[in-house]
């Protein structure tokens, strides 16, 4: 997978979000991008994924344009904000129903994401009920579920505890290793600079590497 | 070819699941209290038309409930009035399925929208559920009804309880106009209405496409004009309940017309819409 993203901008009522970003990005690498609150870096991260479309340039994975060729990137997993699931569901549940859209993994798939963030499949607790690390989890396993080309996560380590950090790592590693395209934000820059392969800054929409 | 089909279809079916079961969730306490509101309904009903010395069976109970109001004739001491159960009945309907589409934008729906790859198949499942939401509140309705008309009224006297209801004799409506104007004017309009507020509901916000669906109804009680949709769900503003009505076969055309619209426009939007955090 490759994404290049040229002369990038987004205005939202006014004010630049996203001004002239240029940039490529390649599979089996993570870019992390590091920047203040309102920097710009989670409309990035949407914008890749096809959910804001660019007031000027574009966006083109393998080819294809975002917005005009595909209205999403064809294999993607994403974490953005905070992770919304049903709260009358079990997490397993959870995933189940939305594994069900594509129809491309099974239950095994679903189980071996949870057992790599660390929650339990059998939990016959409902989403209402988990904790905040527990929902970050579970949003990390429904980006990972069906091993998507590209990964998004938007601050995947906030709520999560020493153990749960340690197994993002892993998880982190493996998919890089397996050659997915890994797209991260984190505030902790030590954690950012130990994972990634390319750091990009991000303040007042402008990216500098 | 065979496994494309056959996935799609699959991918379909899971759309339409989750809508039902993230819609239902979404709406769940809205939905006891539509029960309430149809029981309310329909002892509503039942109970003016005893006291009126009505004798009418479950359709003239309905027709009771949906007949709505004659054109309002501007006089010097004509009253404008609205007809109140018929306002809360529709009104409900649309308050019922107003917020659902937006608020699962800001929610799992983004999931959703990635996972099915095109941002239209998540509006044709909003539009699915919307239509499928009409078809449950009209048959709960006239389930409830059934039910409280056999226990409080005289459950199946059908063409004396219309003559009765309506001063008309019911030989007067051909099944064909029956079933046209008891039938379907009333769901297709609340699927028209329903599909433009779910545009309105994405494009401004939930509440105020609510304000505009319900002054539209209030609209189309205060004149008598085609091109006011809520007249063609008053049985008293249809041909030939009165000479002068509207006829029901421009009401099918025009519903169907502005559901056509609606589903292209709603369309168009969800394509080129920003799709950000806080929604509701």
């Amino acid at each position: 997978m490759k994404i290049t993203v040229k002369d990038l901008t987004k205005e939202i009522k006014g004010v630049r979000v996203l001004d002239g970003i240029n940039l490529e990005m390649e599979d089996g690498y993570i870019y992390g991008l590091q920047g203040k609150n309102g920097s710009g870096k989670t409309m990035f991260m949407r914008a890749v994924c096809g959910f804001v479309l660019p007031t000027k340039g574009s966006i083109t994975i393998d080819g294809k344009v975002l917005g005009k060729d595909m209205s999403f990137p064809e294999s993607a997993g994403m974490m953005i904000e905070n992770p919304a699931f049903l709260p009358n569901l079990t997490g397993f549940d959870n995933l189940k129903l939305l594994a069900s859209v594509k129809g491309i993994i099974g239950k095994d798939e679903i189980e071996e994401a949870l057992h790599c963030v660390g929650l339990e499949p059998l939990d016959k607790r409902k989403y209402r009920k988990y904790s905040l690390g527990m929902k970050q989890r579970l949003g990390i396993a429904c980006a990972i579920m069906e091993s998507p080309k590209l990964l998004v996560l938007d601050e995947p380590f906030n709520a999560l505890d020493s153990e749960g950090e340690r197994l993002l790592r892993e998880i982190l590693i493996k998919r890089k290793e397996a050659g997915t395209l890994i797209i991260l934000s984190c505030h902790d820059k030590d954690e950012l600079e130990a994972l990634s392969d390319q750091i990009f800054l991000v303040e007042n929409g402008v990216f500098s590497s | 070819m065979e496994k494309q089909i056959f996935r799609k279809s699959k991918r379909w079916n899971s759309l339409l699941k989750y809508d039902f079961v993230c819609g239902m969730w979404n709406n769940r306490y809205k939905w006891a209290v539509c029960f309430g509101v149809f029981v309310f309904l329909a002892d509503l009903s039942v109970q003016t038309c005893n006291m009126a010395g009505i004798d009418a069976g479950y359709l003239g109970y309905y027709t009771y409930l949906m007949q709505g109001l004659p054109e309002y004739i501007r006089t010097e001491t004509s009253i404008f009035q609205l007809p109140v159960p018929w306002l809360i009945f529709h009104g409900y309907l649309f308050f019922l399925i107003c917020s659902y589409p937006v608020s699962d934008l800001s929610g799992c729906g983004q999931q959703i929208m990635l996972l099915s790859e095109k941002r239209e198949r998540w509006w044709l499942g909003k539009v699915c559920w919307c239509v499928w939401n009409i078809f449950f509140y009209y048959v709960s309705f006239n389930c409830i009804m059934l039910v409280m008309s056999r226990f409080r009224g005289n459950a199946f006297k059908n063409t004396d309880g219309l003559k009765n209801v309506l001063g008309i004799d019911a030989g007067l409506v051909n099944p064909e106009e029956f079933i046209m104007i008891w039938v379907c004017l009333p769901v297709l309009f609340s699927i028209a209405l329903g599909l433009v507020q779910m545009v309105l509901g994405i494009l401004i916000k939930p509440v105020a496409a609510y304000f505009f669906t319900m002054s539209y109804l209030i609209t189309s009680v205060y004149w008598k004009s085609p091109f006011l949709l809520g007249n063609f769900a008053m049985i008293l503003r249809n041909r030939p309940i009165i000479t002068d009505g509207l006829s029901s076969y421009m009401g099918m055309l025009l519903c169907a017309g502005v559901s056509g619209a609606a589903i292209f426009t709603g369309r168009l939007i969800v394509k080129k819409k920003d799709i950000l955090e806080v929604e509701k």
